[in-house]
């Protein structure tokens, strides 16, 4: 076999693009394991970065002028910490730290969870 | 070919295998509220109309407003069947007939406990809406006394039913969410797509397979943990999977947790050594029905029932942490946690 110069770039660049691409999709997974979805009635309210969170933060979503919903996040997680909602289930689902956990809030629509894109998940859903 | 053509294209046909291997796990998806709960579509077909979306939510919609009987909504059929018991036949939807019969047939096949005619004691416990109170003695024997699925006839030729007595109702609670599983599926096939999971409130269903020759991972609730922890894992391809806990829905009245899942006989949330139990059907709506149908029954007759049915398959979990499978269900099982242990089903059927 009679390799140029030009050959040789040619394989090294492919063998660093291959490389790259398999460390992005890894970086990419322990990166958005802490990116925080909050849906308010089916759409993207924020996108919050836990990573790069500066310090911890209360978030107050209004659901209407009587209503709302304190979300407390910090580097670790997010929890509900106060809401009007009758049956106060979102406040008792505690913290989550996880991907694949989640707080619902089903009489306000919210929907509070990790940003899974990218990722090998173990499963592909959870029946409950 | 020269060896370093060779070289080159396998370079490049593993840079494409590279990449593709990132965006193949994301699918296109979209939650919504409705059925009183969340609804996720994820669809894993790599063409997508994201009209798709809109279409499957608004089916689902319709579908919440011509069987709910929470909310006081002219279009609901059941609303009005309900307004009508006592008085006479009313026409329904030729669906809504459909269900009305199946629903039926699993009250006949539970002999009564799995019970259609379960409304007035569902508003009376009034669990999805969290009215803190326990019902009356009194108030209880009242409503139980209403609940009998026999007094609910049906004229299939003519799309007609009729609730015989005055206060019965209708509850399509432990059905309607499994039909609009199914429905979604059919919606979906029509439009080519091959690849989805459809999510309501934890009723799963998977369509066809993950890739070529693997199958879905769906996760099994651990009905002593949060929601989204699973204890196993089954593999499954086009097939629903429903869950039915004691863990959902609670609500806690004078320091007692009462559970949704209601006796008709007694007037009060069943009591048996089962935690949760998961069936696994080629249909979402008998998924639904069944997982139901199967808790009420309890362990040894629940098991019995399953087992007798041909499509179904199903994963019982006692409160002690044991696991019992029907025949089918053991092979596609991966145990994750280990403080629960394998029960032996055919040891238990011997006695």
């Amino acid at each position: 076999m009679n390799l140029k110069k030009g050959d040789i770039l040619i394989i090294l660049f492919c063998l660093v693009a291959l490389v790259l691409g398999l460390s992005y999709s890894k970086f990419y997974s322990q990166n958005s394991e802490k990116k925080l979805v909050i849906e308010l009635k089916g759409h993207v309210y924020k996108i919050i970065d836990l990573e790069n969170l500066e310090r911890e933060e209360n978030i107050k979503i209004t659901i209407s002028p009587q209503e709302y919903v304190t979300l407390h996040v910090d580097k670790k997680g997010a929890k509900i910490i106060q809401s009007t909602c009758p049956n106060q289930i979102c406040v008792q689902t505690g913290e989550i730290t996880k991907r694949g956990q989640s707080i619902i809030c089903l009489p306000y629509k919210l929907f509070v969870y990790f940003e899974d894109k990218g990722i090998e998940q173990e499963i592909d859903a959870v029946s409950y | 070919m020269s060896n370093k053509r060779k070289i080159l294209i396998i370079l490049v046909v593993l840079l494409i295998i590279d990449f593709y291997s990132v965006r193949e796990k994301e699918p296109l998806s979209q939650t919504d509220f409705l059925l009183g709960t969340i609804v996720k579509i994820s669809i894993y077909d790599s063409k997508v109309d994201s009209e798709i979306f809109t279409k499957v939510f608004a089916q689902i919609r319709d579908i919440e407003e011509r069987m709910t009987v929470k909310k006081d909504i002219e279009k609901s059929e059941i609303i009005k069947l309900n307004k009508n018991a006592g008085r006479g036949y009313i026409e329904l939807s030729p669906d809504i007939i459909c269900l009305l019969e199946k629903s039926k047939y699993y009250s006949d096949i539970s002999r009564g406990k799995f019970d259609i005619t379960i409304g007035p004691l569902v508003k009376l416990w009034s669990i999805d809406t969290q009215e803190v109170s326990k019902p009356t003695e009194e108030k209880i024997n009242k409503a139980r006394n209403l609940v009998d699925y026999r007094n609910l006839l049906i004229d299939e030729e003519e799309n007609k039913a009729f609730l015989t007595q005055s206060g019965m109702e209708v509850d399509l609670g432990a059905i309607a969410k499994g039909y609009a599983a199914d429905k979604t599926i059919e919606i979906l096939k029509k439009a080519g797509i091959n690849k989805a999971i459809i999510n309501i409130g934890g009723n799963i269903y998977a369509l066809g397979e993950k890739d070529k020759s693997t199958p879905w991972k769906i996760g099994i609730q651990d009905p002593f943990r949060p929601i989204n922890n699973y204890l196993a894992y089954i593999l499954v391809k086009d097939k629903s999977v429903v869950t039915s806990g004691s863990y959902e829905k609670r609500v806690e009245i004078d320091g007692r947790v009462y559970h949704h899942l209601l006796e008709s006989q007694t007037g009060y949330p069943v009591e048996n050594n089962l935690a949760a139990v998961s069936i696994i059907h080629p249909s979402s709506t008998d998924a639904d029905a069944l997982s139901t149908t199967a808790f009420l029954l309890g362990l040894e007759e629940g098991l019995e029932l399953i087992e007798s049915l041909s499509h179904a398959e199903a994963i019982f979990i006692t409160k002690d942490k044991k696991i019992y499978f029907t025949s089918g269900a053991k092979e596609n099982f991966t145990l994750l946690n280990e403080e629960y242990v394998l029960g032996d089903y055919s040891e238990f059927k011997k006695r």
